[in-house]
C-alpha cells in the first residue's frame, strides 16, 4: 500500500471516527445540534435526533458504534504498522533459517536500475514468480522521443535482468516490456533566422 | 550458588539490533511507520523478533538493505554478526535466524557542484 492509499485510508478512518462520535454525542445529548449550525441541510434531521424514539436512538448508536470500530481500526492500522505489502520470495534456506525478499523490494530494484538508463523517462515494473522460483518482470517504460526504441528496450532488458539477478541472486527468466514515448514536451532552443 | 540468568526479548533484540547496524549494507531493520518518522527514528530493536530460551535464541528479522549490496551477502553477514554477538554477550546459540528483506534504500543522489568557469584573463 503506497503513501497516498494509506493517507486516504487514514483520513477515511478519521472521518468515520468523527462521524460516529458526533452521532453518538447528538443522540445522547452530549452534543448540541446548534453547534453544528454550519451544516444547514442537516439542521432538521439533527434537531430531530435528540427527540427521536428509543429504537431510532438505538439504531443510531449501533451504526455509529460500528463506524467507530471501523474508523478506529483503519486509523490504528495505518499509523501503527510499518509493514509493506506483497509476498516474500525465498532466496535461500538452510538449517539455520531462511532468507526471503519482499516482492516490492525486487520491484524497487528494477525500477531504480531501469530509471537510470539513458533515455528512459519513466518506469513501472511488476514482478511475479514462476513455479520454479524464477522471476518475470513486466515493465512499462516511457522513453524520450529522440531515443531509438529498439536499442533502448534491449538495453533496458539486459541491464535490469543483470542487476536484479546480481542483487537478489534470483534468476530472471524474462523482462517483458511495453514501451512508448513520453508526451512530455521536449524543450527546443529556437533560433530566429534573420535574412 | 544455584541460579539462572534470564534475558528479556527486548535486551536480546537490542543486542542483535546493535550488531546488525555494524554490518555493511544494512540500512535499517524493519520499515519505519508514521509514528517512527514523527519520533525522528526507529528503536534499535525495530523489525526484530526473538524467542529466547535458556541456551538458545531464534530470530525473525525484517531488513532494509542499502542499494548496491548483494542481498544474500548482506543477509549472511547479518546472521553471522548477530550469532557472534549473541554468543559473546549472552552465551546463547542462535539456532535459527530468518531474514526477510522488506525494502531497499536508495541514497538520494547528490548532484556534484558545477565548478565556475575560471576567467580566461586575469
Amino acid at each position: 500500500m503506497n503513501l497516498i492509499t494509506r493517507t486516504a485510508a487514514a483520513l477515511f478512518g478519521l472521518l468515520c471516527l468523527v462521524g460516529a462520535l458526533g452521532a453518538i454525542g447528538l443522540v445522547t445529548g452530549g452534543l448540541s445540534p446548534n453547534r453544528l449550525g454550519f451544516i444547514d441541510e442537516l439542521q432538521g434531521w439533527l434537531h430531530g435526533l435528540p427527540t427521536a424514539g428509543t429504537s431510532a436512538v438505538l439504531w443510531v448508536v449501533l451504526v455509529a458504534g460500528l463506524a467507530l470500530l471501523v474508523g478506529l481500526g483503519l486509523v490504528v492500522l495505518q499509523f501503527a504498522s510499518g509493514r509493506s505489502e506483497g509476498p516474500l520470495y525465498l532466496l535461500r534456506e538452510d538449517a539455520r533459517g531462511a532468507f526471503r525478499i519482499r516482492k516490492d523490494a525486487v520491484g524497487a530494484i528494477a525500477h531504480h536500475v531501469g530509471g537510470e538508463i539513458s533515455g528512459v523517462e519513466e518506469v513501472v515494473c511488476a514482478v511475479r514468480q514462476t513455479e520454479a522460483g524464477a522471476l518475470i518482470l513486466s515493465c512499462r517504460v516511457l522513453l524520450r522521443p529522440v531515443v531509438d526504441m529498439v536499442a533502448a528496450g534491449q538495453r533496458f532488458q539486459e541491464t535490469v535482468k543483470d542487476a536484479v539477478e546480481k542483487k537478489t541472486g534470483l534468476a530472471v527468466t524474462s523482462v517483458d516490456l511495453e514501451t512508448g514515448y513520453t508526451r512530455r514536451r521536449v524543450s527546443h532552443e529556437t533560433r530566429r533566422i534573420v535574412k | 550458588m544455584k541460579g539462572k540468568t534470564m534475558y528479556t526479548n527486548e535486551v536480546v533484540n537490542q543486542i542483535a539490533g546493535h550488531a546488525a547496524h555494524t554490518v555493511a549494507g544494512v540500512h535499517s531493520l524493519g520499515k519505519a511507520n508514521i509514528i517512527d518518522r514523527l519520533k525522528g527514528g526507529k528503536a534499535l530493536d525495530a523489525g526484530m523478533k526473538s524467542e529466547v530460551g535458556e541456551q538458545e535464541v531464534a530470530f525473525d528479522i525484517d531488513l532494509v538493505v542499502a542499494y548496491g549490496h548483494p542481498v544474500q551477502e548482506v543477509a549472511q553477514n547479518l546472521r553471522t554478526a548477530i550469532t557472534n554477538q549473541v554468543k559473546t554477550m549472552l552465551a546463547r546459540d542462535v539456532v535459527e535466524c530468518n531474514i526477510n528483506v522488506v525494502g531497499v534504500h536508495f541514497e538520494a543522489e547528490e548532484k556534484e557542484p558545477v565548478p565556475e568557469p575560471s576567467p580566461r584573463v586575469k
